[in-house]
């Protein structure tokens, strides 16, 4: 179940790649982007912690929703 | 305590052996094993399909519309979807908790699970905070 659930997590990051680069370059919006593509990356993130994840996809897991959740305190914020 | 003294199985006709060797330690181990495999499956199949199902509404809105706004629904359903997961996940981190035998599995366990709500907790407040955005926006038009 680990290969599947970490392709479909590799699917998500490219996805949320592929929405950043296309909200940036076809409206110049990279903000709102941005924020779609972290909200694909989180799902990447919950896809590893499944089954027995190790420390690093822990880690990995905190640090993409932190970033996320900063960019939305900014983006609230101003 | 015997399970021939809290049922009284030998008027079942059920053999108090066979019944205590279905709740054996390892046959609960591998039960619990199995329904932890398939509640997880269930969260990761919501994740995916929420996260595919964005993706191609966000490519719609961004070729039709110009405003920003207009991905502020689209964030709300994925949210939901993630956070419909993350339930999912936690029933199966509750679940494991019945077969974690050592502190080491029980602390990695914790650290999961400590993330996981966590993340549903911010995950409930932005749907929150966009769903008053969403009537803000609503309202003013």
């Amino acid at each position: 179940m680990t290969a599947v659930t970490d392709a479909l997590a590799l699917a998500c990051t490219a996805a949320g790649l592929l929405a950043v680069a296309l909200e940036g370059m076809t409206g110049g919006r990279w903000r709102a982007g941005l924020m779609f593509g972290l909200d694909l990356w989180v799902a990447a993130a919950l896809l590893r912690l499944s089954g027995a994840p190790d420390l690093r996809a822990v880690a990995a897991a905190a640090a993409v929703i932190t970033a996320r959740r900063l960019v939305e305190v900014r983006r609230l914020g101003g | 305590m015997p399970f021939s003294c809290v049922l009284p199985l030998h008027y079942l006709g059920v053999s108090v052996s066979a019944v205590e060797g279905f709740f054996s330690e390892a046959t609960v181990r591998a039960i619990v094993d199995v329904l932890v495999r398939l509640v997880e499956a269930a969260g990761a199949i919501v994740i995916f399909a929420g996260a595919s199902i964005g993706f191609v509404r966000f490519v719609a809105v961004a070729v039709r519309t110009r405003s920003a706004g207009a991905f502020v629904p689209l964030r709300l359903e994925l949210g939901r979807y993630l956070a419909l997961g993350l339930e999912f996940q936690l029933a199966g981190d509750i679940l494991r908790t019945a077969i974690a035998p050592t502190f080491v599995e029980i602390g990695q366990l914790a650290a999961v699970a400590a993330i996981r709500t966590a993340l549903n907790f911010f995950l409930a407040r932005e749907i929150a905070e966009q769903r008053a955005e969403l009537e803000r926006d609503s309202s003013a038009t």
